[in-house]
């Protein structure tokens, strides 16, 4: 897969996400956002909370999850790819789109199907919820979080 | 919104410590960079040479001393040149890193901090919400609109250049924009109004010239400290060198200057960002109305630890309480005026005794240009923080703080920053006066500061009270109040530098009549010599600037309400200048009954001849004259008597100096109570006449008047305690202007009242005009022939 297809990728498995979790982030805002993490993957786990002249505003830091939910998604994709590669299977974006539960229509025939075990999710669901408290999510919202990932893959795998 | 436009618009208290920081950097990197010239490679050896050599020719020299003067001048010019030169670089300098720093800070903050820029085709929501804000807040021109992506603070931040304004909105502040949209609101209303009060430029050349500061100035010199050598022997650094140890004393001395100067430029730079937060606080609360969410944002916002007190942001509660009250926007800070005295002392006393030592001529000159400058700078911080406490409630009664501990506080932080010192401790070294010198000039120096900040209190409550008042008068009060405080601290500079400056010397006692003893104590008190009087009767500056403090306040109130009362104080100086009229007449009458004839026709060569004992006292007696009308209008009651209590001076020190020159002496002649008689006073002469009356005339006024003062209001608030009906304390008594279908014979009065006031001020001007040759004798001549 290309640079520019992970990306697209990972934006549209983020996207819903976000909207689900922090709807104030989601069209306009996200594609900005977005964009920004794409040019700084990492940027999302620094606090970036300098004082400066003329600035204001309120105590709290607030978490943003367009880039916690690409940074973990990003992290869930490559996560897959490398464990299809160990099968020697082949992986496409409608794959691991159907895969996260995000293309419901069937598979092509050709297509042998791109599958996690139990493990490989309960692993898959660390790894998203790992991200997520990185980038300063709270304990149970991350939970939640992963438990979407997570549930979303595997309910788009049952209904399929 | 605070502070309204008019009259009443006082000076931003951002904007007079602006100025103040400017000040404070020049003159604390100019005493810097004066010290670091020896560091130059060769130019130690240079400057000693040329002295040595210089001091030589002068010893050499038999000509006339002026002259030897001007020779050693030109002797020194070349090392002072470029001795001026490396310090005006270093200025130049750290003024264009500064100004360099200033015009990169937009590129500089969009691309560290990588924004992005918001777009009504990119974000239509978000631009719009943005941009409703933004006419919210009148503006007319929307500025760059920038996301920080990384950040997940809730703020923004307004910077850039005059002609592109950005203004960041961090991502966590997006969101809010959905979730809790009147903290969205609060806060871009915040930022927004840092633009409405234009604060961007001003608080960011603060910061660049603080940077600029540290960099071309402070870090220099604190390097060479360490390594004296540095420029001309950079490999051979010796421990025995270091400052502290080859002088343990003067470098301490020299670090403890360098860290108080430092504190001032930096604490005043900390005091600007402090004051544009809660000026932006307030007007963004005003323009968002009662339910604006902006206290409830700063209600949350944590106790910041004690030493955050004097940090770049203000105390929570304080912006709290500059929205729910904005004109505590106005005050103005003890500390703030201590730091104008701290940077003027600390010129005065290093950058005075350099150019009284070898840069001019006449050092006293050269100490009272310095003096002119730096009191310039003084007065005008002075009368701005005046401005700004008055204008907070101009119908109240003036605090003592704004007249008495303003004034005191700039005399304070004087007497702190003239001990201060940054070069090493040769030749030139600050030495500490006596005691007794010193509270004696700090004390004179303490009485014409409060005079003056009376003064400018007075004034400018007089034209914030009236809401008619033109645009002109208030920066008008503030022009007098830098040209009267910086004449009078130029003069009072080069005294203070004497160890016996300010002593006083009483008259002669006349050999015949010595042993009348009344005689004797009249002939002590009349002739007494205070010497630093006669750098300003040789002043033509001095008369002037006592006449525009009355003039300003009595032209801005003409055809206005509550105008200065002029009436009563024509009346009291004509009242006056009859009083000393029928004195001078009885004088010489007096004079022939009570003294024998052998002591007033005693020429007295050794001594003090009785004509001029006569001539003394005559003198005495129009100063007096002056003072009683002085402190008689001082007694009165509203908000005018220092401006009345000038006028009326004016107005008798012009009769009484015609009484003295027309009256006395004629009359005294044609009684033969001097044995001598003279042919007239030459017209030159009423100039040095009129100074000397109404100088002494002050002397004796100024307590005067503080008790007048004292005893009015004791007086009324006693009044006021009591259940009659009195009239308030404070209000103006019924005067001039008359109302409109007034009678003509009010209207003519007014005219007349205008005329006597035109022909005053003609005499009076024509009086300092006249003293135009004594001042460049005294002043000029000396270095320029």
């Amino acid at each position: 897969m290309s640079t520019d297809l992970d990306e697209s990728l990972v934006r549209d498995l983020a996207q819903p996400l976000v909207a689900e979790f922090s709807p104030a982030e989601q069209d306009e805002l996200f594609a900005v956002l977005s964009e920004a993490h794409f040019a700084d993957p990492q940027a999302y786990a620094r606090e970036d909370a300098r004082a400066a002249p003329l600035t204001f505003g309120l105590p709290e830091m607030t978490v943003l999850l367009t880039p916690v939910m690409l940074a973990a998604m990003d992290e869930a994709v490559r996560y897959v790819v490398a464990k299809a590669f160990a099968k020697g299977a082949k992986v496409t974006a409608a794959a691991i789109r159907r895969l996260f539960g995000r293309v419901p229509a069937p598979a092509p025939a050709a297509d042998p199907g791109l599958t996690l075990t139990s493990e490989q999710w309960s692993e898959l669901r660390q790894i998203v919820e790992r991200v997520a408290r990185n980038g300063g999510v709270p304990a149970n919202q991350a939970g939640l979080i992963a438990d979407a990932v997570v549930g979303q893959g595997r309910l788009g795998r049952d209904a399929s | 919104m605070p502070n309204r436009p008019g009259p009443g618009a006082a000076p931003a208290a951002s904007l007079t410590r602006f100025v103040l920081l400017i000040a404070a950097v020049i003159a604390t990197s100019g005493l810097i960079f004066i010290s670091d010239y020896v560091r130059l490679p060769g130019r130690a050896d240079r400057l000693s040479t040329t002295i040595d050599a210089c001091v030589a020719a002068q010893d050499a020299d038999a000509g006339p001393a002026d002259e030897v003067s001007r020779r050693v001048q030109a002797c020194m010019n070349p090392i002072i040149v470029d001795w001026a030169t490396f310090v005006g670089g270093g200025l130049v300098l750290l003024f264009g890193l500064a100004a360099a720093a200033y015009l990169l800070h937009p590129s500089w903050i969009v691309r560290r901090r990588r924004l992005r820029r918001l777009t009504v085709d990119g974000q239509p929501g978000l631009v719009g919400d943005l941009d409703r804000l933004r006419r919210q807040m009148g503006l007319a021109r929307s500025p760059d609109w920038r996301l920080a992506p990384y950040a997940r603070t809730t703020g923004g931040q307004a910077f850039g250049l005059p002609w592109h304004r950005y203004v960041q909105i961090d991502a966590g502040l997006a969101v809010l924009r959905v979730t809790r949209p009147a903290e969205f609101r609060a806060v871009v209303l915040h930022e927004l109004a840092h633009l409405r009060n234009r604060d961007v430029d001003k608080t960011y050349f603060a910061i660049s010239t603080w940077r600029a500061f540290v960099a071309v100035a402070l870090l220099p010199y604190l390097v060479f400290m360490l390594h004296p050598g540095l420029l001309s022997a950079p490999l051979d650094w010796r421990w025995a060198e270091v400052a502290f140890v080859a002088n343990p004393g003067g470098a301490t001395h020299r670090l403890a200057s360098l860290v108080l100067l430092t504190a001032t430029v930096y604490l005043t730079r900390n005091a600007i960002l402090r004051v544009r937060e809660t000026h932006a606080d307030a007007t963004a609360a005003a323009a968002d109305g009662p339910d604006s969410a902006l206290p409830t944002v700063l209600g949350r916002m944590p106790e910041p630890p004690a030493w955050r007190r004097w940090g770049t942001h203000p105390h929570p509660r304080r912006r709290l309480d500059a929205i729910r009250d904005p004109g505590r926007l106005l005050g103005a800070g003890f500390w703030e005026l201590v730091g104008v005295g701290i940077a003027t002392g600390g010129v005065c006393a290093n950058l005075g005794l350099l150019a009284g030592s070898i840069i001019l001529v006449d050092s006293r000159l050269a100490v009272a240009v310095v003096g002119l400058v730096t009191g310039a700078v003084a007065a005008g911080l002075l009368a701005a923080a005046i401005w700004r406490a008055t204008a907070r409630d101009p119908s109240a009664v003036p605090s003592w703080r704004t007249w008495l501990l303003f004034p005191l506080a700039v005399v304070t932080g004087y007497s702190a920053g003239a001990v201060l010192t940054l070069r090493e401790a040769t030749g030139a070294a600050i030495t500490l006066p006596a005691p007794t010198t010193w509270l004696v000039a700090t004390s004179v120096l303490a009485i014409g500061a409060v005079f003056l900040a009376a003064w400018a209190t007075s004034a400018t409550r007089g034209v914030l009270r009236r809401p008619d008042s033109p645009r002109w008068t208030m920066p008008a009060v503030v022009a007098v109040t830098v040209l009267v405080g910086a004449v009078w601290f130029a003069v009072w500079l080069p005294p203070a530098q004497l160890e016996a400056g300010f002593a006083d010397g009483w008259g002669a006692v006349p050999v015949a009549g010595a042993e009348i003893g009344w005689y004797a104590w009249v002939a002590r008190v009349t002739g007494a010599d205070y010497g630093p009087l006669i750098w300003l009767v040789a002043n033509p500056l001095t008369l002037a600037g006592l006449t525009l403090m009355w003039l300003v306040p009595v032209l801005a109130g003409l055809g206005r309400r509550s105008p200065v009362p002029v009436r009563p104080a024509l009346i009291a100086g004509l009242v006056g200048a009859a009083g000393l009229a029928v004195a001078a007449i009885a004088l010489p009458y007096a004079a022939r009954l009570a003294l024998p004839e052998p002591v007033r026709t005693a020429t007295d060569e050794d001594g003090v001849p009785f004509a001029t004992v006569y001539d003394n006292t005559v003198l005495a007696m129009a100063s007096i004259a002056v003072a009683v009308v002085m402190t008689v209008m001082a007694a009165r009651r509203g908000p005018h008597r220092p401006v009345s209590a000038l006028l009326a001076a004016g107005l008798t020190t012009v009769l009484a100096t015609a009484v003295v020159s027309y009256l006395a002496d004629p009359i005294a002649c044609y009684v033969n109570v001097t044995a001598a008689c003279g042919d007239g006073v030459p017209v030159r002469r009423l100039g040095a006449r009129a100074h000397f009356i109404a100088l002494q005339a002050i002397l004796v006024a100024v307590p005067a008047m503080l008790v007048a003062a004292g005893v009015r209001r004791l007086t009324t608030s006693l009044r006021d305690a009591a259940p009659a009906d009195a009239a308030p304390a404070d209000s103006a008594p019924a005067d001039s202007a008359p109302a409109d279908g007034a009678p003509a014979r009010g209207r003519l009065a007014v005219v007349a009242t205008a005329a006597t006031l035109g022909v005053l001020v003609v005499l009076l001007v024509s009086l300092s005009v006249l003293m135009l040759p004594a001042a460049y004798r005294l002043w000029l001549e000396r270095t320029f022939g």
